[in-house]
């Protein structure tokens, strides 16, 4: 039997619990959500879900259409491509390399970009804002165009690729924490704490930091989302992961040859990776809406 | 506004710097000899090879050959293509203009979809059509632009045989190639048939423009929205309304205008992803630009092609961006006094 | 104005304007037919040398003598910047000839790339003298007889310049122009060529088998063949050339679409280079041929139009010889071949796949992923390399590679054509021998079959070479193809010919 309440409390939920309550309530940011979960599913366990091995040619049944149209067949739910491997299980095992692979990369630069920004701002010397404007111009330099400097000194690849977009992260995620950081330096808050004598350390971990949450929160899911979409483009024009690895910017630079004869296999893995970023960017501004309203309460 | 004006202008001049740092750099980063990756002259002819070594700079230190490097760069000599020794800089000079329509027309499209969008998002905010706008300006914005330019490729140029698919005009016409932009191009040349040719052109130019034009329309829709969302909230708005301007009057002479000001702000970055788009556009569209250009160098490691593609594109972005930041001040002064205020 | 020209999409820039310092079908399709003329031409529907710019000709007793009356009034092309004062004579034939024969000649340096037919198939070698003996006579004198010589006149190589060209050259000092800026006496003359974009020609009016009957033909540069088929199917294009072979039945199937095909003598193989370890193993070189399943290649790849190839010959020659069991398909074997040479856990190497579509290769890259596959059984991993056509051509005669997809389209129908361009020891200098391949056996093989003119002889050398290709299998021939074109219905005179490059002098468009 549970006790009774004996007292009214009025429990005030954690700032995390607003935000979450708040984005509970936008249907399509839960779609998206479920949508993601299902690929993060997708990317661990693709070698179990995936009915074969992305990479095995059944010269039986080539340029198969997906199982739904007359012609196809159960065997091959989503069909085959022309070198008869099935559409599915390479979507799936795609999933790692299109959005897992991204997604630790963005982790990595995030792990060195954050710390080394948030010294940037919290040490003194460097609060020119020459040197603010100076970065801004130069970080206006799209990160693909970055990438494929990068890519060109190291040779076409899909490591080389995963590097040149884990090195263009890192600048972002450093500018995007300073610039945070910064300003909050100066407010009435930051002073206050800092007038009781609290360390460096507990003035940024715990006074200034919860109150970047938001812009590292959008530039997190921005830097996925771009990392997703730059290592696709690679990918598409041959200068990232190269065949028969079912990366779906190379799948899809592949399919357009039989785009015309058999178009599903040039329609799915751009589908995959539409997906993938409208939830990844859904998911992104549902959250920065709902710490903006939790931050207007 | 002057002093603004030094400030920025500093500032290109700093980051063209150590952008031609960088380019000059590139030579020594990527494999092989740096004298041949930035010159592109590959010759087992000893005396030439130390001809070319010597107006380079390289029986010198590494600061001689930057400056060498540089002198070369600003004559116009940007070596020449490892593939089949053409100059780079005339290369440069036909394929620059082609980049540059592409991108300038894409612009003005996403202008004239994107901002009206946003207008009408935020004069109906949470109402259906807001909704829809912005469902679809998000979906837009997601559409990776290589899968994008398939799917009309598909649709309307196969299937429906609307428009071309690849090229700037049908060569049949033969306009001669002056400046490499197809409609400067046509509109110099003297030309019996220069209506259907136009037209030809139009019908060229579409399908990469509207590929090109969605992603930044979207970006400006929703930036448009946001920023006339804050607008309609002030003071001066609602002074307008109390004085008894119509509705119209209210929205196209205050809020549009002042919604206006933080959009211009964030032109320069829609820029940099619309020329991102252009380089892979123009490699699905056989467009010859200098993305396409540079994006096969890359394949054939074609080191000075590379370099010199990717310091045009660098530039531009950069000077775009300046440009738009001067214009920003110069017709919003109210900002200035922010940037000096945090100067 | 549009209806006056032919939109002809091509696979790939031309490397060249002059067909001497190439080997590449597509510039030879782009050039060899439209720009020049040769001395003699093959023509298939007589199955003899017939002639063209030499109206008859005379071999001595001994086979070592040739000598050649000129067609009179041959006109060369008047252009922008070359304007001729005379006609055809023998000094343009001597002039055509020296420059890649003779080393001390003013133009023989400037081709950066040699000469390569003529090296690999060893003119330059059995070309004694050129001696002219008016405007209109003249005679070759070879050191030895050649069966093959007068075939190889009449290859798209063979062609006629323009002397008075050269020397207008020297005198300005622009050599490399001769190349690049074209005159000659074919159909066609150059206009302006814009590389990745276009290339145009206008037509020569004095042409001397009456004017081409379109205006001008323009040559659009499109590498992937699925754009190209599109651009069919868009209205882009009036002429594609080698349609990939997955859309053949449907394309054939179309009233909108002619698809036009020939017999066209050629061989797609893989090549390994034979100086480079472990391929210099012949043990390594048979299991790596046993791995490879070639028949679903014939399959995926030529969607069965095309068949298989048992030797380098194709089969529509008259020394064709086959051996079943040289080229089967046994992984077992592949695997114990492969550990009896020492590596039973295989190696990693890399295939260079074709970057564009040939009528014997429409597409090498999903070759070469088909072969990784099946190497992938017998423990070999493979790297698949692509570069841009004149980059990966360049690279390859460098021997940069371990392995090519690549073929060869018959020039001439003698069978010497496909041994000795493509495996003499010659042919490893001038890079057109893939497999870097020097065989003194083989040479002599193949030197002893051109020296007679008897054709038993001739089989039986052969056959014996052959059988060595079967036994040291420095490449493994695939399939032996057709050639295809695919124009609008409204485009017509197209005539494809089995051997040589694109002809259009009465392709035009009709009402569409």
């Amino acid at each position: 039997m549970p006790t009774p309440k004996l007292y009214y409390e009025e429990r005030t939920p954690s700032p995390l619990e607003q935000v979450w309550v708040q984005f509970r309530h936008n249907m399509w940011a839960m779609i998206a959500l479920h949508i993601l979960g299902a690929i993060v599913l997708f990317t661990l366990f693709a070698p179990v879900l995936a009915p074969y091995s992305p990479n095995t040619q059944f010269t039986d049944a080539l340029s198969m259409p997906p199982a739904w149209t007359e012609e196809g067949t159960i065997r091959f739910l989503l069909g085959t491509d022309e070198l008869g491997r099935d559409m599915l299980s390479r979507l799936l095992y795609g999933a790692r390399l299109s959005f897992g692979l991204p997604f630790l990369v963005v982790l990595a630069a995030a792990a060195i970009g954050i710390p080394l920004g948030a010294l940037a701002a919290m040490s003194v010397g460097v609060k020119s804002s020459t040197l603010k404007h100076l970065l801004d111009v130069l970080l206006s330099i799209p990160s693909l165009l970055l990438a494929l400097i990068i890519v060109a000194i190291l040779g076409p690849g899909l490591d080389n690729a995963l590097l040149a977009i884990w090195l263009v992260l890192i600048p972002q995620f450093l500018h995007a924490t300073r610039n945070a950081v910064h300003d909050q330096r100066h407010r009435e808050y930051v002073i206050a704490s800092r007038l009781n004598g609290v360390s460096q350390w507990y003035l940024l971990s715990v006074v200034i930091f919860p109150n970047t949450v938001k812009v590292l929160v959008v530039q997190l899911t921005m830097a996925l989302s771009t990392a997703i979409l730059d290592i696709a483009a690679l990918g598409f024009l041959g200068l990232g992961a190269q065949s028969p690895a079912p990366e779906w910017g190379s799948m899809l630079a592949k399919s357009v040859e039989v785009a015309y004869s058999s178009p599903w296999v040039m329609a799915l893995p751009g589908f995959a990776l539409f997906i993938t970023l409208v939830s990844v960017n859904v998911v992104g501004d549902s959250l920065k809406s709902a710490i903006d309203e939790r931050i207007k309460r | 506004m002057t002093r603004y004006l030094l400030r920025q202008l500093s500032l290109l001049l700093v980051t063209l710097f150590l952008l031609t740092v960088l380019s000059f750099s590139l030579g020594y980063w990527f494999p092989g000899d740096a004298l041949v990756n930035l010159s592109g002259i590959q010759t087992l002819d000893s005396a030439l090879y130390q001809q070319v070594a010597s107006s380079r700079g390289f029986d010198s230190n590494i600061l001689v050959q930057y400056f060498r490097y540089l002198g070369h760069l600003l004559q116009g000599d940007w070596g020449v293509s490892l593939q089949d020794g053409t100059p780079v800089w005339n290369e440069v000079k036909a394929r620059f203009p082609a980049t540059m329509e592409l991108a300038v027309l894409a612009s003005i499209l996403a202008l004239l979809l994107g901002i009206p969008m946003g207008i009408i998002s935020a004069l109906n905010l949470g109402r259906w059509p807001d909704r829809f706008l912005m469902g679809l300006s998000l979906s837009a914005y997601s559409i990776p632009v290589f899968w994008l330019a398939q799917l009309f490729i598909l649709v309307f140029a196969v299937n429906l045989q609307w428009f071309p698919i690849a090229g700037q005009i049908n060569p049949l016409y033969n306009i001669e190639p002056v400046t490499g932009s197809i409609v400067l191009d046509l509109a110099r040349a003297d030309h019996p048939a220069k209506s259907a040719a136009l037209l030809d052109v139009l019908r060229h130019l579409l399908l990469p423009l509207l590929v090109l034009a969605v992603m930044p329309a979207t970006l400006l829709a929703r930036l448009t929205r946001a920023a006339m969302h804050d607008v309609l909230r002030r003071n001066y708005i609602k002074s307008a309304r109390a004085k008894g301007l119509t509705a119209s009057q209210v929205i196209f002479k205050h809020a549009v205008p002042n919604t206006m000001q933080s959009v211009t702000r964030d032109l320069g970055v829609i820029f940099s992803f619309l020329i991102t788009n252009t380089m892979i556009t123009e490699v699905i569209f056989s467009w010859p630009g200098l993305g396409s250009w540079l994006i096969r160098s890359i394949y054939e490691r074609d080191y000075p092609v590379m370099q010199a593609g990717l310091l045009t594109l660098a530039a531009l972005i950069l000077l775009v961006n300046v440009l738009l930041n001067l214009l920003h001040a110069w017709r919003y002064p109210q900002i200035r006094q922010e940037l000096y205020a945090n100067a | 104005m549009l209806s006056e020209g032919l939109l002809y999409c091509a696979e790939g820039n031309p490397e060249s304007f002059n067909p001497q310092l190439v080997t590449s079908g597509t510039t030879l399709d782009m050039t060899a037919n439209l720009l020049y003329d040769r001395l003699i031409e093959y023509s298939d529907e007589a199955k003899e040398y017939v002639p063209a710019l030499a109206e008859s000709w005379q071999i001595n007793e001994d086979g070592t003598e040739y000598s050649f009356t000129l067609r009179e009034g041959v006109e060369f092309h008047q252009t922008r910047y070359f304007t001729p004062t005379r006609p055809l004579t023998a000094t343009d034939v001597q002039f055509s000839f020296e420059r890649w024969l003779n080393t001390d000649h003013p133009f023989h340096l400037i081709s950066m790339t040699g000469y390569p037919f003529f090296s690999a198939v060893g003119l330059d070698r059995l070309i004694q003298r050129i001696e002219v003996k008016d405007d209109h006579n003249f005679t070759i004198h070879l050191h030895e007889p050649d069966s093959s010589f007068i075939a190889n006149l009449a290859t798209d190589f063979a062609v006629i310049l323009s002397a008075e060209y050269g020397e207008q050259l020297v005198a300005e000092d622009n050599r490399v122009a001769l190349d690049n800026l074209p005159v000659g006496t074919g159909p066609f003359k150059f206009q302006h060529f814009r590389k990745d974009v276009s290339l145009s020609y206008r037509r020569h009016q004095g042409y001397w088998q009456g004017a081409a009957k379109s205006e001008r033909v323009v040559f659009r540069i499109i590498p992937s063949d699925h754009k190209r088929i599109l651009m069919l199917l868009t209205k882009d294009c009036d002429i594609v050339p080698y349609p990939p072979a997955r859309d053949l039945d449907d394309l054939d199937a179309r009233d909108d679409i002619n698809l036009y095909s020939t017999v066209s003598p050629n061989t797609a193989f893989w090549a390994f280079n034979t100086q480079k370890p472990p391929f210099d193993d012949v043990r390594v070189r048979q299991a790596l041929i046993h791995a490879i399943d070639r028949e679903s290649i014939v399959k995926a790849v030529y969607f069965g139009h095309a068949a298989l190839a048992q030797s380098i010959l194709p089969n529509t020659s008259w020394a064709h010889f086959s051996d079943e069991d040289a080229y089967t398909f046994d992984p077992v074997a592949a695997r114990e071949l492969l550990a009896d040479a020492g590596y039973p856990n295989g190696f990693s190497m890399n295939i260079w796949a074709l970057p564009v579509q040939r009528a014997y290769n429409p597409n090498a890259r999903k070759m070469a992923e088909l072969m990784q596959s099946d190497l992938a059984n017998i423990g070999v991993q493979v790297n698949i390399v692509s570069y841009e056509w004149s980059t990966f051509r360049r690279r390859l005669a460098d021997g940069d590679h371990d392995s090519v997809l690549i073929g060869w389209s018959g020039d001439n129908p003698d069978p010497d054509n496909f041994f000795r361009p493509l495996l003499s020891c010659a042919a490893v200098l001038s890079g057109s021998n893939r497999a870097r391949w020097c065989e003194p056996r083989f040479d002599r093989l193949v030197m002893s079959a051109i020296r007679t003119a008897d054709r038993d002889e001739r089989l039986a050398f052969y056959r014996e070479a052959q059988e060595l290709l079967n036994n040291q299998v420095p490449l493994m021939p695939i399939v032996h193809s057709m050639r295809y074109k695919a124009t609008q219905p409204y485009i017509e005179g197209m005539h494809l010919e089995p051997y040589g490059g694109t002809r259009l002098l009465n392709t035009h468009k009709g009402q569409p």
